[in-house]
């Protein structure tokens, strides 16, 4: 069962460009959210974005792994998010670039249950009222399973 | 008796959390029952049945309609658009923020730029 959100992009920036984007309080704040962030472990902060429907708007977190320029782990909690999550940064260095894979794993409980439920098979029918998404979503478990 | 889309909370998401209750709501898909025909293949209390039903009503993935002496539940798929809805919104928070990394990153390099030369 697909329960992690996983992306991949490619930037025609350095690395260390890429890492200052993700670790400068300033530049997080112009691209991402308002933080005190600090690329410290251990270190907790917060990220405030736009509140939407059961979510204030606030996301506690916790610094896990700092390793310029290469990879930044933290705990990311707030809105239906029951329990902790992981977000990982993964910077590749690349020709030309950087690729960036993001990670936004440690979904359990509720949330997995919601996802794997709506997913499930005997619920497919109901599939083609669903957003789009849901069925890339279906898409990707087939292909992975 | 039953809840607008829109109104989803904490509640759907434990609603379906429980396994009775996703088998309930499986069954539910086959069409209307009453909740003795609903207790029928489970090894738990017709009173357990009726709590998991109250549940499900709670969330708006259920609802009950009295024809007779008979009380008949159905499925409510609607709200679970809205779980969808939710989950969809994390992707899209991602994208956007990724799309908003790139700009971010062209910017810097165009400041640096400027100020080589």
């Amino acid at each position: 069962m697909k329960r992690d959100l996983k992306f991949e992009r490619f930037y025609p920036h350095p690395p260390e460009r890429v890492w200052k984007a993700l670790t400068d309080p300033d530049a997080l704040a112009a691209w991402y959210m308002t933080n005190d962030f600090k690329p410290e472990v251990g270190h907790k902060f917060t990220f405030h974005t736009d509140p939407g429907p059961g979510f204030d708007g606030t996301l506690n977190c916790e610094v896990i792994l700092v390793d310029a320029p290469h990879e930044l782990i933290y705990s990311f909690i707030g809105g239906f998010m029951k329990r902790k999550t992981t977000v990982r940064w993964l910077l590749i260095a690349q020709e030309g670039g950087t690729l960036l894979r993001l990670e936004h794993t440690g979904f359990t409980g509720l949330t997995d249950a919601a996802v794997s439920f709506i997913i499930g098979s005997g619920w497919g029918r109901f599939l083609a009222q669903l957003p789009p998404l849901l069925d890339r979503l279906a898409q990707a478990e087939i292909t992975e399973s | 008796m039953r809840k607008t889309t829109g109104q989803v909370d904490t509640d759907i998401f434990a609603a379906i959390a429980h396994p009775v209750r996703r088998q309930i709501l499986d069954t539910l898909l086959q069409g209307d029952m009453t909740v003795t025909a609903l207790s029928a293949p489970f090894d738990v209390s017709r009173s357990a049945i009726s709590q998991h039903l109250g549940i499900l009503m709670d969330s708006g993935l259920v609802s009950m309609e009295k024809r007779g002496r008979e009380h008949y539940y159905q499925l409510r798929p609607d709200n679970l658009n809205e779980i969808a809805r939710w989950i969809g919104q994390y992707e899209h928070f991602w994208q956007q923020k990724l799309d908003a990394l790139g700009d971010y990153l062209d910017e810097m390099a165009a400041q640096d730029e400027q100020e080589k030369s």
